[in-house]
């Protein structure tokens, strides 16, 4: 996989969870709810709620380590962004609207699936929190032999 | 899952399966040799998120890595499930589990706010109480005299009182290591005479095992007979009858039908509701597969299984030619070109027609079958009602003016509705 084949995946309406540690090495959970990668990689901007993701948003204060899990639910391509957040605010208007064309991508996917829309409402929520991360490695997640590669040319 | 290492990297990835060990550890499957994994052997902490299966309502598990298991109650069962799912992708080896690492679960957190749906199958199910449902289950198969009445009373009392709609009913067949169907219900083509390998898919991983299994969060795509298709060269798809299947299983069920030891027959069920089944309907599965497998073991002993009437019988244009070709050592008999049947069965249809067409004799004896040489039943535990039940089932499928119909305890008698012509 390429960065343009992992732009192209993220376009796809793809999955995320987002993988965070405490001070104490605990690792913590939560959904994310739309992302972006720039276009050379270097830098990842994703959205997540404040209620929800409580413990997360306390372990990025204080380490930034951030590690995002992405996968296409109708065939399982998928891949991993890892790097340290540096910005965490509020989420814009117009972040928002990028969230929600996210998500409308996000619910043909997992309709392919079978999900139906009224079980589909319990996968999603409306985020209220941006976190930009510096982007340290990428790798491929796919399941299978080439898992745990990094991306080619990176 | 998230993982962290001793660096303090964390890791986050997508898991197939998280299996409930019992109330305190979970298990994961160990398939690849991935980050997570050595991740784990640095920092055992972890966080699993998951999703009650009908409801989507999401749980965080805060779990502590305590061990790998190769072998065992927890690695047999995770294997099988791997294996089912495996054969219907036609992924072999490449999905093999290594081992399960098992978790103490430290902490769960149900993360609220988000699910709107009610947990639990969303259909209506009719709702009788358990021991009255087993008083009238058992009752009703105990009253059976015939095999074929204990299946349809079988099938259609736990479509009733239970609410499954599509059930499909096993028995051993005449080749090593196969079942044939016997019996099904909720599906448009009845499938009677399709074959399954043991070792093969959920019912055949079901035989192979004698155990009950089932499968909850089927894809859509992946379709129940599928392995068995598969499987078949194009040869021998020109004499398979198919399986019958939902075009979009969500959840599958499939219990052995065993007596005195000996595996008899499987019994399956499916849904296209995810999750469908409960701990009840698995209890309920396990019971009837029990009460089917005793009624079998009863009634196999005994010559009354062809139906005394033959209203069954589909009406035929009497000026109908029936060209009917066995194939001697294959042992296989087509009608018109269209296949019938095949083993045992094919070789009493084949020595019933000869007879008749050589001596006028329509009139025939279970005695007669096991007499005859032409036919290879065996020894010991022939199951030559079954067969014949099969066999009479096959023709009334495949609207042939041929018939069985009983005379009689251990007696029938064929009766043509035209002309057959035999050839090989």
């Amino acid at each position: 996989m390429k960065l343009d084949e992992l732009q192209s995946l993220l376009n796809h309406g793809v999955g995320m969870t987002l993988g965070t540690r405490s001070p104490e090495m605990i690792p913590e959970l939560t959904d994310v709810m739309g992302i972006e990668l720039s276009s050379d990689g270097a830098r990842v901007k994703f959205f997540i709620s404040k209620s929800e993701a409580q413990r997360s948003l306390e372990n990025i204060e204080d380490n930034g380590w951030v590690a995002l899990s992405l996968s296409r639910p109708t065939n399982y391509d998928a891949a991993q962004i890892k790097g340290r957040a540096d910005v965490l605010r509020e989420i814009t208007e117009d972040e928002r609207e990028f969230s929600r064309q996210w998500l409308e991508k996000y619910r043909t996917e997992i309709r392919l699936i079978g999900v139906s829309p009224l079980a589909a409402s319990s996968l999603i929520f409306e985020p209220d929190v941006t976190v930009e991360a510096q982007v340290t490695e990428l790798f491929i997640q796919t399941p299978g032999a080439k898992a745990g590669q990094a991306l080619e040319g990176q | 899952m998230a993982t962290c290492s001793k660096e303090g990297v964390p890791n986050a990835s997508y898991l197939s399966h998280v299996y409930q060990v019992d109330d305190r550890h979970v298990a994961t499957s160990f398939q690849f040799f991935n980050k997570t994994r050595s991740n784990l052997l640095e920092n055992p902490y972890a966080t699993i998120q998951v999703r009650y299966p009908s409801n989507n309502q999401p749980y965080r598990l805060r779990v502590k890595y305590i061990r790998s298991e190769d072998s065992g109650p927890v690695f047999d069962e995770m294997n099988v499930k791997l294996d089912v799912i495996a054969s219907y992708e036609g992924m072999g080896s490449t999905f093999k589990l290594r081992a399960v690492d098992i978790y103490e679960v430290l902490e769960i957190e149900k993360i609220e706010g988000r699910t709107r749906l009610q947990s639990g199958p969303c259909e209506e199910r009719p709702e009788v109480k358990d021991l009255e449902l087993m008083r009238v289950l058992s009752d009703k198969l105990a009253r059976a005299d015939r095999l074929e009445e204990l299946f349809d009373q079988a099938l259609s009392s736990l479509n009733l009182y239970l609410g499954w709609s599509h059930m499909i009913l096993l028995l051993a067949g005449d080749k090593e290591k196969t079942l044939l169907t016997h019996a099904s219900f909720g599906y448009s083509r009845g499938g009677v005479g399709s074959e399954v390998k043991i070792g093969e898919g959920l019912i055949g991983l079901c035989a192979q095992h004698r155990r009950l299994y089932q499968l909850s969060a089927l894809q859509e795509s992946v379709r129940y007979a599928q392995a068995v298709k598969q499987s078949a060269s194009g040869d021998e798809l020109k004499t398979v009858i198919p399986l019958p299947g939902l075009e979009r299983p969500a959840s599958q069920m499939a219990a052995p039908i065993v007596c005195h030891g000996e595996l008899l027959g499987v019994l399956a069920l499916e849904s296209e509701v995810k999750s469908y089944w409960e701990e009840r309907d698995m209890l309920f599965l396990s019971l009837a597969a029990n009460l089917l497998g005793l009624g079998l073991s009863a009634l196999l002993g005994k010559d009354k299984t062809m139906s005394s009437s033959s209203a069954e019988t589909p009406p035929t244009p009497s000026e109908k030619i029936w060209r009917v070709r066995f194939c001697e050592g294959d042992d296989l008999i087509f009608i018109n070109d269209q296949y019938l049947i095949k083993n045992v069965p094919a070789q009493i249809l084949n020595y019933l027609l000869v007879t008749y067409l050589k001596t006028g004799r329509t009139e025939f004896s279970n005695k007669e079958l096991r007499a005859e040489k032409s036919i290879q039943l065996p020894e010991f535990k022939d199951n030559l009602e079954t067969r014949l039940i099969l066999l009479r089932k096959r023709l009334i499928e495949q609207n042939c003016g041929i018939h069985l119909v009983s005379t009689g305890r251990g007696k029938f008698k064929i009766e043509i509705l035209g002309r057959v012509v035999m050839s090989s």
